[in-house]
């Protein structure tokens, strides 16, 4: 049978393979940084700290480049990008921080969303994209500018909570101290926003998972994950400025675990129950 | 261009920024693990010729990183408390302060009479940047100090608080860490 001849503004490459090269070296450059290899058991615990969440944002990327328009043939621009980028994610990584390879994520993101075409799937991995490298990148460079104010406002309501729980315990900017002596500070890993970040993130992803297309009830789905993780944190805090013991157990102790473990759990389903087919056929 | 071409490129940009990253992660890491703020801070007091007084407040209490020192010249003992740039280090400080106490920030080559973050964000940015091609002189990690001393203090002379950040006294450390090995 004889082959076709290709127009000459297109590669021999398909598009989707083009693309999956790029979120693979984008997303393992990521993945390394969040790793530590220095060890075996240090690579162990690294392990057992993650935020899977994120790992599931990066499955979904994963996936739905791998579902996209398997017939499309990438053109010169985009092998000419995608090598730009794969050159470009070399050069940044001999910076040892993670914004180079996230402003990458970022404009790649954005490649994927318009220059997709009619291809939702490349959409979709184009949204997940951005939710990841702003969960990596952007978030916490606006948390490190504003996190006095932002520890403020959890310290705020916290504050109140404890007003009417235990009005023993005094308040003081960011500052907690209980009758016996025991006090705490609140400090950036503290703040509440790194768990409206994971939220967007596992909205975004699980959403994207199900299905290639936002509906307006997502940012409803949204508001409520992040005010549930909101609530959540505001009640680890108050455990934690109740007193001494309860500081150990639900900070060192099993409590830790059994928080992180109910938060990711919480937000994963409220996530799958906004993106669920069935409530859009509801 | 040719298939074969393209994904060969692709591969081995992957393997390579992989592999670069690594090493980067690693050395960073090993810096930033050899750098001791309160020592660091200790050493810079110690070097002006002021005698170190002993902090109450034991780890892993937050404030156990305060480091007291007497000037002769002053009644009180004045101190030096590091932490984190985008931290709000004013509510910890006034716990070991009096509140007419004076403050003065330091971060690097910067000085300020008052937290700014911004500020010090760009400085660290700065140096960030710089230590990607070697040309850095500082240690680019995230931690300032403020230094809070009684109103009636006056100092004769002022610290120079950068050798803390620079980076000679780290290699110099660990060059002498591997010394006895070597005589």
């Amino acid at each position: 049978m004889e082959r076709p001849e290709l127009p000459a503004a297109v590669a021999s490459i398909g598009r989707r393979e083009a693309y999956l090269w790029v979120a693979i070296c984008l997303l393992a450059n990521q993945a390394v940084q969040l790793i530590d290899t220095g060890s075996l058991q240090a690579f162990a615990a690294s392990l057992a700290a993650q935020n899977y969440i994120y790992w599931l944002a990066c499955y979904v990327v994963v996936y739905r480049l791998n579902v996209s328009d398997k017939a499309a043939r990438a053109t010169r621009l985009d092998v000419c990008l995608v090598l730009a980028i794969c050159v470009l994610v070399f050069f940044l990584s001999f910076l040892p921080y993670r914004f180079g390879t996230g402003l990458l994520a970022t404009v790649t993101a954005f490649y994927f969303l318009t220059a997709g075409g009619g291809d939702r799937n490349l959409k979709a991995a184009g949204g997940v994209l951005l939710a990841l490298s702003t969960q990596l990148v952007w978030g916490p460079i606006v948390f490190q500018l504003f996190t006095p104010e932002l520890l403020r406002a959890d310290a705020a309501l916290v504050g109140e909570v404890l007003a009417s729980l235990r009005p023993d315990i005094s308040w003081q900017g960011a500052s907690f101290l209980a009758p016996g002596g025991h006090a705490i500070a609140l400090i950036g890993g503290c703040s509440s926003f790194n768990n409206v970040s994971t939220a967007v993130l596992a909205c975004v992803a699980v959403a994207m998972l199900i299905r290639t297309e936002w509906v307006g009830r997502d940012f409803a789905t949204l508001l409520i994950a992040c005010t549930v993780m909101i609530l959540v944190n505001t009640l680890r805090l108050c455990l934690l400025a109740w007193s001494g013991p309860s500081h150990d157990y639900w900070h060192d102790g099993d409590g830790a675990q059994i928080l992180g473990i109910a938060q990711s759990m919480a937000v994963l389903l409220i996530a799958w129950w906004g993106a669920a087919p069935w409530r859009r056929a509801a | 261009m040719n298939k074969a071409v393209i994904r060969s490129l692709c591969l081995l940009a992957l393997i390579a920024s992989i592999a670069v990253r690594v090493q980067a992660s690693r050395t960073r890491e090993a810096m930033m693990t050899d750098f001791d703020v309160g020592a660091a801070v200790a050493d810079v007091i110690r070097q002006h010729g002021y005698a170190l007084r002993e902090n109450p407040v034991k780890p892993p209490k937050v404030l156990s990183v305060v480091v007291y020192f007497q000037r002769p010249e002053c009644e009180q003992v004045s101190l030096v408390l590091p932490y984190f740039i985008n931290a709000e280090t004013l509510p910890l400080l006034a716990r070991v302060t009096r509140p007419d106490f004076e403050r003065h920030f330091f971060y690097m080559d910067g000085a300020w009479d008052e937290q700014s973050r911004v500020s010090m964000f760009f400085e660290w940015a700065k140096y960030a940047v710089l230590d990607i091609f070697g040309a850095s002189r500082y240690v680019p990690v995230k931690k300032a100090l403020v230094l809070a001393e009684a109103p009636d203090c006056h100092p004769a002379a002022t610290i120079d608080w950068r050798p803390v950040w620079e980076k000679y006294r780290y290699r110099n450390a660990s060059n002498g860490a591997a010394g006895p090995a070597g005589t």
